[in-house]
């Protein structure tokens, strides 16, 4: 058995499924510092710590008040998560944050999710939005938003960041750019001297109202949106921009969805994220770069919808357990007959796979996409040890030069596989129908076990499945996500196939 | 933010950290070339494929159609010489000693191919584990080292587990139904050993195999605290071979029945009695449980992977119809609901993959493999030449000290969390897989339609294989019980398994 040379063994594992499509866990092990499962019991610990004291009190409050007043901003809630620092936990040191790593906010997303998926998303969307900053690699943006939402941690005004990416006319389009040609686009991005004129609407963007800073994409071109993709940051309270209605929807409804609308809005050239003359000088083509953006945004943002579906299944299990511990039915605890049982174990699996999943699109992530340099030993137990003064003195100026950018482009984009891109996210888009369609299927199973009892609001699990739904269509339909599971992991290497391709 | 003593509180609560982190917490310890031993199998796995289990796949099950009787010692032989019967048995009983973990991906990826021949080869694997879960460095030494020189001799020893009854499958895969189940297997204490009278069923390999890893009851009535492993070699007076099963798959792995008559064993072939058990922390019963736990912690982890297999051959299949079926002037693969099919398929294959995943890292740091893993000694035995090994640590093993210390180590010192941990991982990964398994046939049927249904497709075999997998090693149903058990029962004491009027 032994006689395999290296060349054969090589050629074995790069046919289909390739080896390194998977067997991230394995792969990733060597290399993932040992502080990272000290680090994931912190998080665990301080969620359920926040979610105990904060939110399971105030969850169905949440739900029922955005029933009677469809205007409520729960401005309350959030500073409560700023006070107990989480909008700046997971910002890398560099810019001031905490530094935890990023992989352990899924946990926390899990964790919180599991008492109300609205609150979760009141903090998690954050982090979208700064995925979406990290995602241009334009280092000197970045610096100075997080700077900034730090700031705003400390001096106790919220500075929250945005993600706004949907139109009227294209949702799931506009995560695709093979889709993103063929889309209705209406947001536009004129350039002007110095800077861009912003015209057009986004809908159902998530802490719209809540946020300072709103990561904006737009488009310089209504017929090729992708070869002249823009992406701006543009502040609440500049001219031009303002808020419109506020989304009236099934579940999640402590989390806004919000209209942005934008009228001869003048965003300085300081405040572009990219844009085609920054996207010029990558070894990539234009298209295919902000393709790349894309999916950096998606790998890591669908980890966080999939772990949501994940808290959701738990929530609903956790609650049907209850529930069967305290309903006797034929004179014994409906937990102690059989069906229920396994009912139950089917919920418990349920949740435990779709964990797996999220889990190991977090060990991509780390491997080969958006945690790799953060992640890599050195870099990582530099960051641990030197301490915030320092970082802030002398390695933060470092950051507002071109350099920096310029070598982080280099790095994460130019150097970054085509096949690295379509691993990372086809793993996540795995992870996110996983996830999601975990949560829904559990909800169904725990209001089965619990019959009429279920309906009542006060039993929590109605709650759960009206917010899960959300999951299932936001961050990509899960239908799309299955286009991109096929197209990045199951045909990706045969030349035949034609994905996205209608009369 | 969180004080440590906080952090330790909140993590225990359900669910507890530890059972729900098994991959990120064995990160650190796992040692770095346990990747390369794992790229090595999977390549060896796919090569044997197309030297052997994909040409002789069909031929195998029209084989036993025609002839039930046909036993595969052809290939069972071609393993044999390639080294596939002491791949993963460690180093220092004679074995080539890769890691335990990567057999599974092997088994996987032959699975993908043929679950027939994958069980030929993994079932004798089952065998190895359950003398391995009794720790009786003695007799693992004995036993285990004549497979390394079988396939120097071109002799197969291959082993076995015979554990089920004609009345009692399940219920002897699971300690609290033991004392219900109908147990008729008798063995009675006399001078010198042990005489055993009775029939054990559905044995895989039986006929193939030279070691029989019995498993039966003193006392009948009490058969949980009488607990009794012992060996039987082929050829020993008063045992013989009985009828082969005709089954629904897996055709080519025969399924035999084991008759013992009056088969006396010798004490030396006695591998675990209550006598060791009375030397051991637990009680009794609850020692019959965890080398029960142990078994199959490590086999449900293969069969997951056999799951998973069969879900990746049916989805390969109906990818390779799709690619070259046209359907309305376009091919089968580029319509849009293909397209998500297929995604779904490979979704459920990598989902239930990553299931017996988590179930070996378990293992890993809570199980069967912590002592081959620990790094120093991972890395020892990675070093010390064969010859080494064989010469100084190995005659180590024949004394009674040594098993004293891996019971100590592996049995009194593993926590009741960490039984139901792995255990608990082993059914979770067992369910996901082998459900993996007979979802995906089903999908790739209803892509394939009619022509799915011809046995040169092959995937209505790969149908009739996996539905095996869903009753063999604790059906799914048990094995559900037994994840309620170990991750939502087990600090409740209000609730109650197993427990009927």
């Amino acid at each position: 058995m032994n006689n395999i040379s290296r060349a054969e063994q090589k050629r074995l594992l790069n046919r289909a499924p390739q080896f390194d499509d998977g067997f991230y866990s394995l792969r990733s092990a060597p290399r993932l510092p040992r502080t990272m499962v000290k680090e994931a019991r912190t998080v665990v610990a301080l969620a359920r710590k926040f979610t105990e004291t904060v939110i399971r009190p105030y969850t169905l409050e949440l739900d029922r008040t955005l029933q009677q007043d469809p205007g409520f901003l729960p401005w309350e809630f959030v500073k409560k998560a700023n006070e107990w620092g989480l909008y700046s936990m997971w910002i890398p040191k560099l810019f001031g944050g905490k530094g935890y790593s990023i992989p352990t906010l899924s946990l926390f997303l899990e964790e919180t999710s599991r008492e109300c998926l609205a609150m979760s998303n009141l903090i998690g969307v954050h982090y979208l939005g700064i995925g979406t900053l990290f995602s241009t690699w334009n280092i000197r943006l970045i610096n100075e938003i997080l700077t900034d939402v730090v700031a705003g941690e400390n001096n106790g005004e919220p500075a929250l960041v945005s993600l706004a990416h949907t139109e009227p006319g294209a949702g799931t389009d506009l995560e695709e750019t093979e889709l993103m040609d063929k889309a209705t686009v209406t947001c536009l991005a004129e350039k002007v001297p110095g800077g861009y004129k912003l015209n057009g609407t986004k809908v159902f963007i998530s802490n719209g109202h809540l946020s300072k800073w709103h990561m904006t994409t737009s488009f310089q071109d209504p017929d090729h949106p992708s070869s002249r993709a823009v992406i701006l940051v543009v502040k609440t309270g500049s001219e031009g921009f303002s808020f419109g209605r506020k989304e009236h929807k099934m579940g999640q409804k402590g989390c806004p969805a919000s209209e942005l609308i934008f009228k001869d809005c003048f965003v300085p050239d300081c405040y572009v994220g990219t844009d085609f003359s920054q996207f010029k000088s990558l070894k990539r083509e234009m298209t295919p770069s902000v393709s790349q953006l894309i999916d950096y945004i998606v790998a890591t943002s669908r980890a966080g919808v999939a772990a949501w579906g994940v808290g959701a299944a738990r929530g609903a299990l956790e609650d049907a357990m209850a529930f069967a511990r305290e309903t006797e039915v034929d004179g014994k605890l409906l937990v102690n007959h059989e069906w229920v049982q396994i009912r139950l174990a089917e919920m418990h699996k349920n949740v435990s796979l779709a964990r797996l999943s999220y889990l190991e699109t977090n060990y991509a992530n780390g491997l080969e996409g958006m945690f790799k340099i953060i992640q890599s030993k050195p870099v990582y137990y530099m960051l641990k040890m030197t301490p915030h003064w320092v970082v802030d003195r002398f390695m933060a100026p470092l950051l507002s030069g071109k350099q920096m950018t310029r070598t982080f482009r280099y790095l994460q984009m130019d150097r970054q596989t085509d096949a690295q891109i379509a691993r990372t996210t086809g793993w996540a888009s795995l992870a996110k129908v996983s996830g999601t369609d975990a949560g829904i299927r559990n909800c169904h199973l725990a209001l089965e076990i619990m019959g009429q009892a279920g309906l009542r609001h006060d039993r929590r699990t109605e709650k759960i499945l009206r917010d899960a739904k959300l999951l299932q269509i936001y961050e990509g339909t899960n239908q799309l996500n299955r286009l991109n599971i096929f197209k990045s992991l199951v045909g990706r290497n045969i030349p035949e196939i034609e994905i996205f391709a209608h009369e | 933010m969180i004080t440590r003593s906080e952090v330790k509180a909140w993590t225990v609560r359900e669910p507890a950290f530890d059972d729900i982190m098994c991959s990120l917490r064995s990160a650190p310890r796992t040692p770095r070339n346990m990747i390369n031993e794992t790229r090595k199998l999977v390549a060896t796995a796919r090569k044997f494929n197309d030297e052997v289990v994909h040409p002789y796949a069909l031929d195998l099950d029209r084989t036993l159609q025609e002839d039930p009787e046909f036993l595969p010692w052809e290939f069972v032989r071609q393993a044999n010489r390639r080294g596939f019967y002491s791949m993963v048995i460690p180093k220092i009983v004679g074995g080539k000693g890769y890691c335990f973990p990567a057999m599974s991906h092997f088994l996987e990826e032959v699975g993908t191919e043929c679950l027939a021949m994958s069980n030929l080869i993994g079932v004798h694997y089952l065998g190895a584990t359950t003398l391995l879960a009794t720790w009786n460095m003695k007799l693992i030494n004995e036993i285990i080292r004549q497979t390394p020189e079988g396939e120097k001799t071109d002799d197969p020893s291959l082993l076995t587990l015979a554990i089920t009854e004609p009345a009692a499958g399940t219920d002897v895969e699971e300690v609290a139904l033991l004392d219900k189940g109908q147990i008729t297997f008798s063995i009675k204490r006399v001078a010198g050993g042990y005489v055993l009278n009775g029939t054990k069923i559905f044995i895989s390999n039986g006929h193939l195999s030279r070691w029989h890893v019995v498993i039966g009851y003193e006392d009948l009535s009490r058969p949980s605290e009488s607990q009794l492993v012992l060996v039987v070699k082929t050829g020993t007076k008063g045992f013989s071979f009985g009828r082969k099963e005709r089954k629904m798959g897996q055709k080519g792995c025969p399924a035999s029945e084991l008759i013992f008559k009056d088969c006396f064993v010798p004490d030396d072939r006695v591998v675990f009695s209550a006598r060791d058990a009375a030397r051991l922390k637990r009680p009794a019963r609850e020692t019959s449980r965890q080398i029960i736990e142990y078994v199959v912690s490590v086999s449900r982890a293969a069969v997951g992977a056999w799951g998973v297999g069969a879900a990746r051959g049916a989805m390969e299949n109906a990818m390779q119809f799709a690619m070259e079926t046209e359907v309305d002037g376009k091919l089968l693969i580029n319509h849009e609901w293909v397209q998500c099919r297929l995604a779904e398929m490979y979704k459920t294959a990598a989902l239930a993959r990553l299931a017996y995943m988590e179930n070996n890292y378990a293992n890993g740091i809570d199980g069967a493999f912590q002592l081959l893993q620990l790094k120093p000694l991972y890395y020892l035995m990675k070093i010390l030449p064969p010859a080494m090994i064989d010469r100084f640590i190995s005659p180590a093993l024949g004394r009674p000290f040594t098993t004293w210390l891996f019971r100590k180590f592996q049995m009194d010192w593993q926590k009741d969390d960490q039984i139901y941990r792995t255990t608990g991982w082993g059914s979770l990964a067992k369910v996901s897989g082998t459900d993996a398994g007979i979802r995906n046939c089903q999908m790739a049927l209803e892509i394939m339609g009619q022509a799915g249904l011809r046995h040169d497709r092959r995937v209505e075999k790969i149908l009739r294989d996996s539905k095996l997998l869903q009753i063999y090693e604790g059906t799914n149903q048990l094995n559900r019980l037994n994840i309620f058990e170990s991750f939502l029962a087990r600090h409740n004491p209000q609730i109650k398994v197993y427990e009927h009027e």
